[in-house]
């Protein structure tokens, strides 16, 4: 028997593909062969919205995610700053207490605890690349990927929008 | 007599130091000026949640004339050495500080690693920017703070995208909502 890979989400991540993207549903045939997961605090993050989306579909969320609500990882803090309000200390806390979960998150300074950790770590670039291998995604849902992530307010470094265009066939 | 008693490696002042300069940074440069090494060190103590070595607040922030002094033995003793008025190890340095790694505590070496990794490859006013927000108390007697202040929309953004700090705290240094932050970011890049 395969394992199912297993994923664990930051706040940018959900929103760039849930939101921006529109992927609820080939996200729903995703989470059919892997588990992906969102602590309690990056759920409510998602929740709050912004200007651009100030009701973003919270009910679609908890069909794609399962909603842990794990304890923090206090060795995390002072990493942090000592702040827990970030997705990004939670989302490590939950890999932490769970090695066999990779971190999905965008933001270097996250990406750079996670090496720290020795903990795995992709980003929305890494999901899209797993979708379009699972062949969840044609070439028309690349392009609009593709297009809706570099208009995005999330900032992606040039790197990763460089593997996007490779990824997305341009 | 150990080599730890021998050049007095068992206190924090002598022994983190020469750890530190064991270490890559991000740029994979083991090297460091006063300046780096010292905010390195603060930063640690902060990660740490420890006030082990002594420090004053003075003009360019948050130092400790404890640890001048004892960079100036291990110079003495020949275990450190300047280049181009930066700090290496010696060999003999090398030796030593590969012997203490093997006995220092995991979890501080984990937290001297990131704090190296953080701040000696950044410029000096984005270092000492970084650790004045970190400290608030440092920028007391700072003649430094308030001319970095008046540049602190590039240095916040600069820290975000070399990844020293995530948005969360850019925003809340700036004043401003993650998303007005993460707007300037992409409007900028």
């Amino acid at each position: 028997m395969t394992l199912k890979p297993k994923f664990v989400f930051d706040t940018s991540p959900t929103i760039i593909l849930l939101e921006k993207c529109e992927l609820s549903l080939q996200l729903l045939s995703f989470a059919k062969h892997h588990i992906l997961v969102s602590p309690k605090r990056v759920m409510e993050e998602f929740s709050v919205g912004d200007r651009e989306n100030p009701k973003p579909d919270a009910a679609v969320f908890k069909k794609v995610f399962a909603v842990r609500n794990a304890p923090l990882d206090k060795e995390l803090l002072p990493f942090f700053n000592y702040d827990p309000s970030s997705g990004e200390i939670w989302v490590i806390s939950y890999a932490r207490q769970h090695p066999d979960f990779t971190c999905v998150i965008d933001e270097a300074f996250g990406r750079s605890v996670c090496n720290l950790f020795g903990i795995r770590v992709t980003g929305t670039i890494g999901i899209v690349k797993e979708m379009k291998k699972g062949k969840l995604l044609n070439s028309d849902d690349l392009k609009v990927i593709r297009d809706r992530i570099k208009e995005s307010r999330f900032y992606l470094s040039r790197e990763l929008l460089r593997q996007l265009d490779v990824i997305c066939g341009s | 007599m150990s080599y730890l008693d021998d050049f007095g490696l068992s206190s924090p002042s002598r022994k983190w130091p020469l750890l530190a300069l064991s270490l890559d940074d991000k740029c994979k440069q083991r090297d460091m000026d006063i300046l780096h090494l010292q905010k390195v060190m603060r930063y640690f103590e902060y990660l740490r949640d420890t006030l082990e070595l002594q420090y004053s607040n003075f003009k360019l922030g948050v130092v400790s004339y404890e640890l001048e002094e004892n960079l100036q033995t291990l110079e003495e003793s020949g275990l450190v050495e300047r280049e181009k008025g930066k700090y290496v190890l010696t060999r003999e340095g090398e030796e030593l500080a590969g012997k203490l790694e093997k006995a220092f505590d995991k979890k501080d070496l984990q937290k001297l690693v990131f704090a190296k990794q953080q701040l000696n490859d950044l410029t000096p006013d984005e270092t000492m920017y970084f650790m004045y927000r970190l400290i608030p108390e440092s920028q007391v007697h700072s003649t430094e703070f308030h001319r970095l202040e008046k540049k602190r929309d590039d240095l916040v953004r600069s820290l975000f995208l070399k990844g020293r700090i995530n948005s969360n705290t850019a925003a809340r240094w700036l004043d401003m909502s993650e998303k007005d932050f993460l707007d300037l970011v992409r409007d900028d890049a």
